[in-house]
């Protein structure tokens, strides 16, 4: 495909704006494939322009304005509950960090539970712990899911 | 109020009076670019409820920007929405929407001369929707490479020779009605 763009192409362009193209650009038009292209899908675009533009009407301004206010306003709630959220995954931190803590100085204490020696009372705590970590972290997500899909 | 004085005059504020003067200084944005806006959005995606809701989306994001860019001049602000809406159309297409789906019932009955427009829409069907886009900001809107360039984050060269190969497609389509 040739890729050269005929310099008066942009003259062209000019002139189908004011409407007003020289003899010579008209003499040009009659031997230069490009220009003539340009004239052909750009009249027939304008006048689609045109037509949709006389026929159709956007979406009026309160709603485009109503719409912008609720994002503002969803925004400003993001940005006000910012530190909750923060706090909330500080408190999940903590809580994950309290339970291998507490394994962990459970075990140290040699803790035992009836009918078991202490390896297997530290092995039921932990596994009782990892349990409920992982029930408790199976459930946030589930109930996070269930918020973002009733919204 | 012209347009760039709405454009300099459009301060955030969370009073009642100052957001007042925010809608009125939006009104003059709207009233001078959304018919344009929405005849794009339109006929590159094909379907007025895409056009409606991107045309929303897209002032929406024009009215959230940063304090920072608010000093625009009319140009500027009619390339910084062309530029959020092509965005919006490109997250569209990525996020696995059909590109054009004819929708035949957005627009009236034509009364003018009916093989034109239809050949028209099946052009615009028949073209991939980048074709699609740089054809109606350069043909339609009457911007440079350049200009499309920033708005479609394509080189010029490339818009240059994108813009070629469609302008030649839909010759060749519009030649054979």
């Amino acid at each position: 495909m040739n890729t050269m763009r005929c310099k008066y192409e942009s003259e062209t362009m000019r002139a189908l704006y004011t409407g007003a193209p020289s003899n010579a650009l008209i003499e040009h038009q009659k031997n230069c494939t490009d220009c003539r292209e340009t004239v052909l899908v750009a009249e027939a675009l304008r006048q689609d322009a045109s037509d949709l533009a006389s026929r159709n009407t956007p979406p009026s301004l309160a709603v485009v304005w109503a719409e912008a206010e609720r994002h503002r306003q969803m925004a400003a709630l993001a940005r006000a509950t910012r530190f909750l959220n923060i706090l909330k995954i500080a408190g999940v931190v903590y809580g994950v960090v309290f339970i291998f803590w507490a394994l962990y100085s459970l075990a140290a204490h040699g803790l035992t539970m009836p009918g078991l020696d202490v390896r297997s009372s530290n092995a039921v705590i932990e596994g009782a712990g990892l349990a409920m970590l992982f029930i408790g972290s199976g459930l946030w997500y589930t109930l996070r899911r269930d918020e973002r899909l009733t919204n | 109020m012209t347009l760039a004085d709405s454009i300099t005059n459009f301060p955030e504020s969370a009073s009642h009076d100052s957001r007042a003067l925010d809608e009125a200084a939006f009104q003059v944005i709207y009233d001078r670019t959304a018919r344009p806006l929405w005849a794009y959005l339109l006929r590159v995606s094909g379907q007025r409820e895409v056009a409606d809701d991107l045309l929303q989306e897209t002032y929406c994001r024009f009215l959230s920007r940063k304090t920072g860019e608010q000093t625009m001049n009319e140009t500027e602000t009619r390339s910084y929405l062309y530029r959020i809406a092509t965005n919006l159309l490109r997250d569209r297409w990525r996020s696995g929407e059909s590109a054009f789906c004819d929708d035949a019932d957005h627009e009236e009955a034509v009364e003018d001369d009916p093989a034109a427009k239809i050949d028209v829409r099946r052009m615009m069907q028949a073209l991939k929707p980048r074709a699609r886009q740089l054809l109606w900001l350069a043909y339609v809107e009457g911007m440079s490479h350049t200009e499309i360039a920033e708005i479609t984050g394509l080189s010029a060269m490339s818009i240059r020779l994108l813009l070629l190969r469609a302008r030649r497609t839909a010759a060749g389509l519009l030649k054979t009605r």
